[in-house]
């Protein structure tokens, strides 16, 4: 009888037990189940992250917008063109598992009944995919993004194929902003923190995405890359700066701050302005160059050579680009503009393609100074030459990636790398994360930063 | 000779007591009781008196003792002392049985139960009170520094409340927990070391924030009576998966059965200094390519105002002082640090009878850092008692009540550092005064703050409040049965402040705007073991022991956190004042139940066999997963008393032991689940929600994982323990542990929208011999001299990731530096930026002069020491005790980031070697040996700095010998109007007084990431290590 109730007394233990395991094996901290627009959001400000970080600040002393100093060892070996492997696993991972999974798993969870939410994701895997293979070149995208699904190491698709799916995505989502909106279970609002919804902006920020990188091609089939860039433009219907697709800092609630001022508050003379986009401004009388710098500690404005990573006495970022709540152009009406003169030019077309530097010059100045001085215009816009207006463009795109882009694709400006540095060659590529050499069987591994990707010939 | 003088003497003294008091004669002979040889030098006293004498050559001895004597004691080195009534008797002959060392000591095992030490199948280390305090720490970890062969304690730095982190026989794993678990009077007790993260920092917190403490330093160590050390999986089996790591079991003092009650009153005084600093140079002004810069904010005297005139800079790359009669130079290293005066008191009543005992003690220690502002205060209160109501039933029960906190020290990679701040600062450049008269910060280069800025202004203060206890019913229902119920209860808040006054730099986004910081962390943990046990004698020759229990675990663990920043009012500290506010919170809820048991076999008294077995299920294993088993089978054999062996060889037993224990996976990891992403490149906070009014939620980056099991380790150790000529102790363990499923953060491709798999794939071994020793070189009744030592060495290797995966990184570290674990390697190898090397090992000279470095990183060093080693030398004459203990470390390496950057800054005493050009040894690209002159503040800055320098240039192997404790102690019975004093015990201790090592920078006792963190050996402007000399009285009544 005592040896029953033992029994019983130690089953009814363990039964408890069973009921409480349950209990405490509920996460109280993150959720299993989310809903399309924090999907979105998310997938939007690691875009921003990614497009206002690191990534920029790199490229922007590689294209001497800006100049690396000592007082940051990182940005030091940056100013020398010394990358390691282990540099850019961040930025790699950022671009993979803050953005593209999660505009994927909005598609998979609940794109059949949110053609909306389906087509800004498709917009922004196209616009991020892009990041990836203009550094990497070869990249995962058919077989990437299935960690869930049990694969864990995804085969690289070449950029041909990659740049071509930018393409079709973007047509997948110009297609989907069609449909009415009756087909939505939800409508994108404020979630959609770039564009609030506006489907005809959401349009022809699908169409600029893709004129950009049919530009892209022109060194592997000119004729091709400027017609497409044409009628992609064309069809973007632009309207003005308001086309823009940014990047937004609203600095209020989490950590929302501009990142090229938050980077500057908090590592200070990591990163000066650099001598050759100061000094052209400044010989120019550039209207801009106030804005696009700060003053240096002399009133004036400086910025360093290549080979200067002493100096931190210089300029630094001004409030166009480094302001807490400022905006980063991420696809502009100034590029397309840009986009739409070189392609004129390359076709011949010259009247069109003036009309088209001076409109991006114009709308440039209107955008960073709030004002347009025509002298300036017709100054900086006299000369029509691929060399010019990539010049105009290199000054005009400060802070985004298609400077740097532009370099490889077509050597303008004649930057003359550091000729302190080992290499003394500016990188065309980033090394492939050692994360993906490690980790990934399937990657095609590239370490050498001077191998070109395959549309830089 | 001197044997002949000792008795001279003795006789002398009996001579002189006989002549004043009525004496009796007696006289006998004292033989061995197995050789029945007579043994000469046993000494003979009267019990209570210091007459006595001692035998001679043929054992024979003659002692006059006044009449009134009832005992004579009869004792000598090795052998049991015997306490003979006289009776009336004149002659009396004694047979003295030789005492085998261990034979009778108890100890207390897994689950508070006793054993014999002899009948014990695996290697226990016990550390008694009196070794402890000799140590003289205020945390009970840090006290086995360097006592227990196998162990390894570092302290994360000198400063007050700083953790210590402690490893038995290496790490067992690399992404769970690596600290044994800590049992007191049978209750776990919570040993964590927790950082303040906010839940949008995106860090590791390890690398920066305050030295936070263990929370194992609220034990009084006054308190304790033992400690024991179950060092591998058998011994600590009975605790499953808790037991990975070892297990320390401290037992507290109790009363006992005694007239009246006993007082101990005791105090000491100490004072601490800096240990040991990176040496600087004193010529060179700020600035850099020569030229003079500081920081200066203009009139306003603010930075980041309109009108800053600069920022200065890092860089002491200015002109030299002497060159400028308008610069001085400044020793603010030495000036900056402070002898800090602690007071430790403590109070104990204790007493009883043969039914109940008591004791009661009060423990109150306040320390003051070196650094200014920084201390550590701890107040503890502790009852504890037991009472038999009957002879079945008997109860008891204790309570401890601690309050403990105090300044922390800013540490490590942050701008509010306090050596960050300290040792950069140009020597041209005099830190104090340290505020304007506006009351903001006065510094050197507007980005770090200024050391004595930080320490008066940002405190961080931690005020925890802590209640553990238990209670226990023991009923004897019948023979050879025990019924125990103990339940106990470990429960704890933490409440902690973090102020960053306005213009200070160490707030989360260097806003310079002032930010305070709430956490509260709460952490209950109920414990019950109802244990059944009991023993009997099968045969005469067969004794058998069981025992069978039921636990039940629970533990609850909150973590809340509140910010504000942008202080409209400097120096107010409550979150109305702040402009902007933020809140995160975590929560974790364990449950556990095991039932467990042992069964022991003694053959007469010689050969010995345990097994004992444990099922535990968990809330934290994969739904499917649930329960799990530990078994452990180990036996001892006494073969001195078996075999006949030579009489030098007075002990000898040799031991064996097999057991597999487990440690826990983290909770929520069954699933994937989604989080509120935090995005940064590591250089700003970068972004997260809530972002503006908009939030978002995204995957983890960790895949979760259904099917998650315990890690399990499965140990192997033999032993062996002899004594020679009753005097040379020696033991000796092999162990051969490995720890197989291992819990890791698999990385995969992030491609895969992944970056990690959490899973069960690792494998590890530690492979090792330890050796403790004790010799009594000269022992008799006035001066002894006792050598206590032990040695270890441990061998660690990775055997196996996961598939496709041959090194993972630990804990995120630094970008050119991380601790890894690697496939053939140690765990914990740094892995980091290389030199490129020619075949025959030279570097590789780039046209710029400079090395050239590999495009991929590769292991460039190992945190693990080769071998550890302790060595103690007690003298003891008359009331005079002098001790001390040396503390051995050969090989670990120790990333020196603080060199690297000191260096690259121009601050390291060799960078004052400025005025010429320097060619580093290698070869250029061609092969030709390299001639390419460059500039010193290259050669600093790219090659021995880490502005370009490769990681591996920085990793320095260390060796030390310290002298880790000395102490002098005079005990004495007072006489006359102070006789009710029982006992004065008066002591002068030093601690770290003598360091001889061969690393560059502060005290190599430190690590950057603390007690809570998995990595070690990183030196980032970590807080230096303490000397101390502490004065101490003990009075007992």
């Amino acid at each position: 009888m005592k040896k029953l109730i033992y029994i019983l007394i130690i089953s009814l233990g363990i039964y408890s037990c069973e009921s409480k395991m349950d209990e405490f094996g509920i996460n109280p901290n993150s959720p299993e189940v989310v809903t399309p627009g924090l999907l979105l959001s998310a997938t939007q400000v690691g875009t921003f992250a990614t497009y206002s970080g690191q990534l920029g600040r790199l490229t922007n002393i590689f294209t001497q917008h800006t100049a690396g100093t000592v007082e940051g060892s990182q940005y030091l070996r940056f100013a020398n063109y010394d990358l390691t492997e282990g540099d850019f696993n961040n930025e790699w991972s950022g671009i993979y598992t803050d953005v593209l999974i999660n505009a994927q798993t909005l598609i998979d969870q609940f794109g059949e009944a949110n053609p909306y939410y389906t087509g800004i994701s498709k917009v922004l895997i196209a616009f991020n995919l892009g990041i990836a293979t203009d550094f990497w070149g070869d990249v995962p995208y058919n077989d990437a993004l299935q960690g869930l699904a049990g694969n864990k190491a995804p085969s690289y698709d070449s950029q041909e194929m990659v740049i071509s799916a930018i393409h079709t995505l973007c047509d997948q989502a110009i297609a989907h902003f069609g449909v009415d909106v009756s087909a939505n279970s939800f409508v994108p609002g404020s979630d959609d923190i770039i564009f609030g919804g506006d489907l005809d902006l959401l349009k022809s920020a699908a169409y600029m995405l893709k004129a950009r990188y049919a530009l892209r091609l022109t060194q592997v089939n000119e004729t091709q890359s400027v017609d497409d860039a044409l009628s992609f433009i064309n069809l973007a219907g632009l309207a003005g700066n308001e086309n823009d697709m940014n990047a937004k800092f609203p600095d209020s609630g989490g950590n929302s701050r501009n990142q090229w001022i938050d980077f500057q508050n908090q590592r200070g003379n990591y990163m000066k302005m650099g001598m050759y986009f100061i000094d052209m401004m400044d010989d120019n009388d550039d209207p801009r160059l106030p804005f696009f710098a700060t003053e240096d500690a002399d009133g004036g404005y400086s910025g360093n050579a290549a080979d200067d990573v002493e100096t931190t006495t210089t300029s630094d970022v001004g409030t166009a680009i480094a302001a807490n709540t400022q905006d980063i152009g991420m696809l502009t009406y100034v590029e397309a503009k840009f986009i739409e003169a070189e392609a004129y030019f390359r076709d011949g077309q010259t009247t069109p393609a003036q009309e088209a530097f001076e409109a991006a010059v114009t709308a440039s100045l209107q955008k960073v100074v709030g004002s347009v001085d025509t002298d300036f215009v017709a100054d900086a816009t006299s000369v029509l030459s691929l060399e010019n207006i990539i010049v105009q463009k290199h000054l005009a795109l400060f802070s985004s990636f298609e400077p740097y882009n532009d370099y490889r694709r077509t050597g303008y400006p004649a930057l003359v790398p550091n000729p302190s540095s080992q290499t003394q060659k500016i990188p065309v590529r980033l090394p492939t994360p050692s994360d993906e050499r490690n980790y990934n069987p399937n990657a095609t591994v590239v370490s050498d930063v001077d191998v070109p990707v395959w549309w830089d010939k | 000779m001197r044997r002949l003088a000792l008795i001279a003497s003795l006789m002398l003294f009996v001579g002189l007591n006989a002549m004043f008091a009525q004496t009796t004669t007696i006289t006998g002979n004292v033989t061995d009781s197995e050789s029945g040889d007579p043994v000469p030098g046993v000494s003979v006293v009267v019990r209570g008196t210091t007459i006595g004498t001692v035998t001679n050559v043929d054992g024979n001895y003659t002692l006059s003792v006044p009449n009134d004597a009832t005992n004579l004691l009869f004792s000598f080195v090795g052998m049991k002392t015997q306490d003979v009534v006289i009776g009336g008797r004149t002659t009396i002959n004694v047979v003295m049985e030789s005492e085998a060392i261990g034979v009778d000591e108890v100890i207390v095992t897994a689950l508070g139960i006793s054993k014999e030490k002899k009948a014990l199948g695996y290697a226990v280390t016990d550390v008694g009170s009196e070794e402890l305090q000799r140590a003289a720490e205020s945390n009970v970890i840090q006290s086995l520094a360097g006592k227990v062969a196998g162990v390894q304690v570092v302290a994360s730095a000198g400063t007050p409340g700083a953790s210590s982190k402690i490893v038995i026989r290496g790490a067992s794993t690399f992404s769970g927990n690596t600290q044994p678990l800590i049992v007191v009077d049978g209750i776990p007790l919570n040993n964590e070391t927790v950082q303040t993260t906010a839940g949008d920092y995106p860090f590791n917190q390890n690398l920066s924030g305050v030295n936070n403490s263990n929370r194992a330093l609220d034990i009084n160590p006054d308190d304790i009576e033992t400690v024991t050390v179950l060092k591998g999986p058998a011994a600590a089996a009975l605790y499953g998966t808790r037991a990975g790591n070892g297990v320390i079991i401290y037992t507290t003092k109790k009363g006992s059965a005694r007239k009246g009650i006993g007082v101990n009153v005791s105090y000491s005084l100490e004072m601490n200094e800096v240990s040991q600093l990176p040496n600087l140079q004193y010529e060179y002004a700020q600035g850099n390519g020569g030229e003079f810069t500081t920081a200066d904010p203009g009139p306003d005297e603010r930075f980041f105002t309109d009108d800053d005139v600069s920022w200065g800079t890092s860089g002491s790359w200015g002109p030299k002082i002497s060159d400028d009669p308008n610069l001085s130079s400044y020793n603010n290293v030495d000036e900056f640090f402070e002898t800090g005066i602690s007071h430790n008191t403590n109070v104990s009543l204790s007493g009883g009878n043969e039914d109940g005992t008591f004791r009661l003690s009060f423990g109150h220690t306040d320390q003051e850092g070196m650094i200014p502002n920084s201390g550590f205060e701890r107040s503890s209160v502790r009852i504890t008692g037991d009472l038999k109501i009957n002879d079945y039933l008997k109860i008891g029960g204790s309570a401890n009540y601690v309050n403990s906190g105090g300044v922390k020290v800013q540490n490590g990679s942050n701008l509010a550092g306090i050596m960050l701040g300290l040792m950069r600062t140009p020597a041209s450049f005099n830190l104090l005064p340290y505020k304007y008269s506006n009351g903001f910060q006065r510094t050197y280069f507007a980005f770090y703050d200024n050391p004595y800025y930080t320490a008066n202004m940002n405190e961080f203060t931690d005020d925890v409040n802590r209640l553990t206890g238990n209670t226990f019913i023991e009923v004897k229902p019948m023979d050879r049965m025990r019924v125990t119920w103990k339940v106990g209860v470990d429960s704890y808040s933490d409440h902690r402040q973090q102020k960053f006054a306005v213009s200070s730099l160490g707030d989360d986004n260097s806003e310079s705007t002032g930010q305070v910081n709430y956490n509260d962390l709460i952490f209950t943990q109920y414990y019950s073991d109802l244990i059944v046990n009991g023993d009997w004698d099968l045969t005469d020759d067969l004794n058998f022991a069981y025992t069978a229990g039921y636990n039940i675990t629970s533990s609850k663990y909150t973590d809340s956190y509140l910010r504000g920043r942008e202080l409209a009012i400097p120096e107010f500290y409550n979150l109305s004042n702040a402009t902007s506010l933020f809140a995160s919170n975590y929560e974790e809820k364990i449950f556990t139940n095991a039932l467990f048991g042992q069964l022991d076999f003694g053959y007469k008294n010689q050969l010995y066999l345990s097994l004992t077995g444990r099922n535990e299920w968990s809330s934290t294993f994969g739904a499917d997963q649930r329960s799990f088993f530990y078994p452990s089978v180990t036996g001892s054999w006494l073969f001195s008393e078996t075999l006949d062996l030579p009489s030098w060889l007075t002990y000898g037993k040799f031991r064996v032991a097999y057991a597999q224990v487990g440690i826990f996976p983290e909770p929520y990891r069954t699933k994937t689940f989604f989080t509120s992403p935090v995005i940064t490149d590591g250089f700003t906070n970068g972004v997260s929600f809530p972002y503006g009014d908009v939030n978002g939620f995204g995957y983890s980056s960790t895949l979760g994982n259904a099917t998650l099991k315990p890690e399990r380790k499965v140990g192997t150790e033999f032993g062996l323990q002899l004594n020679f000529f009753q005097r040379v102790d020696v033991d000796f363990t092999y162990y051969d542990e490995k720890t197989k499923d291992i819990l890791l953060f698999k990385p995969i491709a992030p491609s895969s929208g992944f970056t990690d798999d959490y899973t069960n794939a690792g494998e590890l071994e530690n492979k090792g011999i330890e050796l403790q020793i004790g010799v009594d070189v000269i022992k008799n009744s006035d001066f002894n001299w006792e050598v206590i030592g032990n040695w270890s060495r441990n061998r660690n290797k990775v055997l196996k990731l996961a598939d496709g995966v041959d090194q993972i990184s630990i804990e995120s570290a630094f970008t050119s530096i991380g601790s890894y674990a690697i496939v053939g390697e140690p765990v914990g190898v740094f892995y980091g930026t290389m030199w490129k090397r020619n075949d025959a090992g030279q570097l590789v000279i780039g046209s710029d002069g400079i090395p050239i470095k590999e495009d991929q990183e590769g292991n460039i060093g190992n945190p693990n020491p080769d071998w550890l080693g302790g060595l103690r030398n007690t003298f003891t004459y008359k009331g005079f005790t002098l001790t001390a203990m040396l503390d051995f470390r050969h090989g670990g390496d120790v990333y020196n980031g603080t060199f690297a950057r000191l260096n690259n800054l121009g601050r390291t005493e060799d960078s004052a070697d400025r005025e010429r050009d320097y060619v580093i040894p290698g070869v250029k690209e061609d092969g030709s040996a390299n001639d390419i002159a460059i500039p010193a503040v290259n050669y600093y800055k790219q090659f021995v700095g880490d502005a370009g320098g490769a990681a591996e240039q920085f990793v320095e192997t260390v060796n030390w010998v310290r002298l880790r404790d000395v102490s002098l102690t005079y005990s004495f019975v007072p006489q006359g109007k102070m006789s009710f004093v029982r006992n004065v015990e008066l002591s002068v201790t030093g601690r770290n007084l003598w360091l001889d090592t061969n690393y560059k920078g502060v005290d190599p006792e430190t690590s950057l990431t603390g007690a809570g963190s998995n990595i070690g050996g990183f030196d980032y402007f970590n807080n230096p290590g303490s000397k101390s000399y502490i004065f101490g009285v003990k009075l007992s009544f």
